[in-house]
């Protein structure tokens, strides 16, 4: 075989090989990584917190970043519940219900991502305590109905 | 037999004849009242919908006098308020009277909206046209003989309400006197945390100082009264921010009995307002 043909197979069989492990994610990983992106959640909500209890100052340009940081682990996370995962090798919070009311957990989760969305363009002040509730009540809603209980 | 006859005629619910105002309505302010007032957390289409959506009315509303079914807030002209004039939601609001004629049952909490502002009912009608109409057609309530019950809501009434309207006191600040009509009238905040008579009548002498859940829930409506002494709240600034974001910063006690619902109505509201509301709690002595 050439040179040229060896390292174009080799890159299709790597091709095909990244592609294989990414459709079928396993549940655990599906797990692992969205436990994750709620993690990187939670460190913007802790930002913004700081911001609504007056900790720390309004800043329009801290409020987008985590607002941002918020949004883009939600997008993240909206891909990594898999059928079946539910169960997986780690512990999960995640609640059957996820897969039996699949468009409503959808719907909850797009519009909480959109809601961090929004809060990405608040300058002023007064509209941040609106806008954060608005978020805090998409994340609150979905964990009621989609999250089981921590204890 | 008279007498039956007598009771019969005089505890029907009648028009109110009056005469709105002119005033030019805010949709807007009225999205805020729709917001302090909670009408979506009763008038939502389904239990799994949280504060989003709109007020269809086909979820279930259960008490232990029986459930009910508040009807569509769209504007659908069959199925929701979509023929109603602005005086016949007023009477709504205030008398707790339908545009048929028929007295609502008070789980619909019309003895704390008929405190409100003519402009502001106004609003919140003209925010209610604005809204999408959908077609949803309304359940009657699943209680033992409604036809009797709901002319001896009439006697309730004559028993348990006051003037309507809840005027200033010149004593106290404007925010104090803001706070106070938000939670006496559209916030409708006594309906669950001032305790009921026999008759599930309010209690205003013990006005905000809780008891067994009206809408039969477990375990008891916290009081309002002294938050600050007793240690609940260290003052404006915290029961503020409890009400703007509950649980999401570590609050407790915002999830039960209604108080999730609460708190993500009232997340939606501009500062002051949530400010002042939380000013008038904490003068509860």
């Amino acid at each position: 075989m050439s040179k040229k043909s060896l390292y174009l197979s080799s890159a299709i069989a790597v091709a095909i090989l990244v592609t294989i492990s990414a459709a079928a994610i396993t549940s655990t990983e599906a797990i692992k990584q969205r436990q994750k992106a709620m993690e990187g959640v939670r460190d913007g909500m802790m930002a913004l917190g700081a911001i609504a209890k007056k900790e720390k100052p309004f800043d329009a340009e801290v409020v987008a970043f985590n607002a941002a940081k918020i949004a883009d682990n939600l997008t993240q996370a909206a891909e990594l519940f898999p059928e079946g995962s539910d169960q997986g090798e780690v512990q999960t919070w995640a609640k059957p219900n996820i897969w039996t009311n699949s468009e409503h957990f959808d719907e909850l989760l797009q519009s909480t991502r959109q809601a961090a969305i929004e809060l990405q363009s608040v300058t002023e002040a007064e509209a941040f305590p609106p806008a954060l509730g608005k978020l805090g009540n998409g994340c609150k809603s979905c964990h009621d109905m989609y999250r089981l209980p921590k204890n | 037999m008279a007498a039956a006859a007598a009771l019969f005629v005089l505890t029907a619910a009648r028009p109110s004849g009056r005469v709105l105002p002119a005033y030019d309505p805010d949709p807007a302010r009225g999205e805020e009242m729709y917001h302090v007032g909670g009408c979506i957390s009763c008038h939502k289409a389904s239990s799994i919908s949280g504060v989003t959506g709109l007020p269809t009315g086909a979820a279930a509303f259960k008490t232990p006098v029986g459930t009910f079914w508040p009807g569509n807030l769209t504007p659908d002209p069959e199925t929701g308020i979509g023929s109603w004039t602005a005086e016949q939601f007023v009477d709504a609001l205030t008398r707790g009277v339908s545009p048929e004629g028929r007295h609502y049952f008070p789980a619909f909490p019309y003895p704390s909206y008929r405190n409100m502002r003519i402009e502001d009912l106004l609003d919140l009608w003209a925010y209610l046209e604005s809204l999408e109409p959908v077609h949803s057609p309304g359940r009657s309530p699943d209680i033992p003989m409604p036809g009797l019950a709901r002319r001896t809501i009439a006697i309730w009434n004559w028993l348990a309400l006051g003037e309507a309207g809840f005027p200033p006191d010149p004593n106290r600040s404007e925010i104090w006197n803001r706070g106070a009509y938000l939670v006496n009238g559209p916030g409708h905040c006594g309906e669950c945390h001032t305790p009921r008579n026999v008759l599930m009548i309010p209690d205003q002498g013990r006005a905000f100082a809780g008891g067994p859940h009206p809408r039969g829930d477990e375990g008891e409506v916290p009081s309002l009264r002294d938050l600050e002494g007793r240690g609940r709240y260290s003052g404006v600034s915290d029961l503020t921010l409890a009400l703007q974001f509950g649980e999401t910063l570590g609050y407790d006690k915002l999830s039960s009995g209604g108080m999730a619902d609460v708190q993500m109505n009232l997340a939606m509201l501009p500062e002051d307002d949530v400010r002042a509301i939380a000013e008038y709690l904490l003068s509860l002595e």
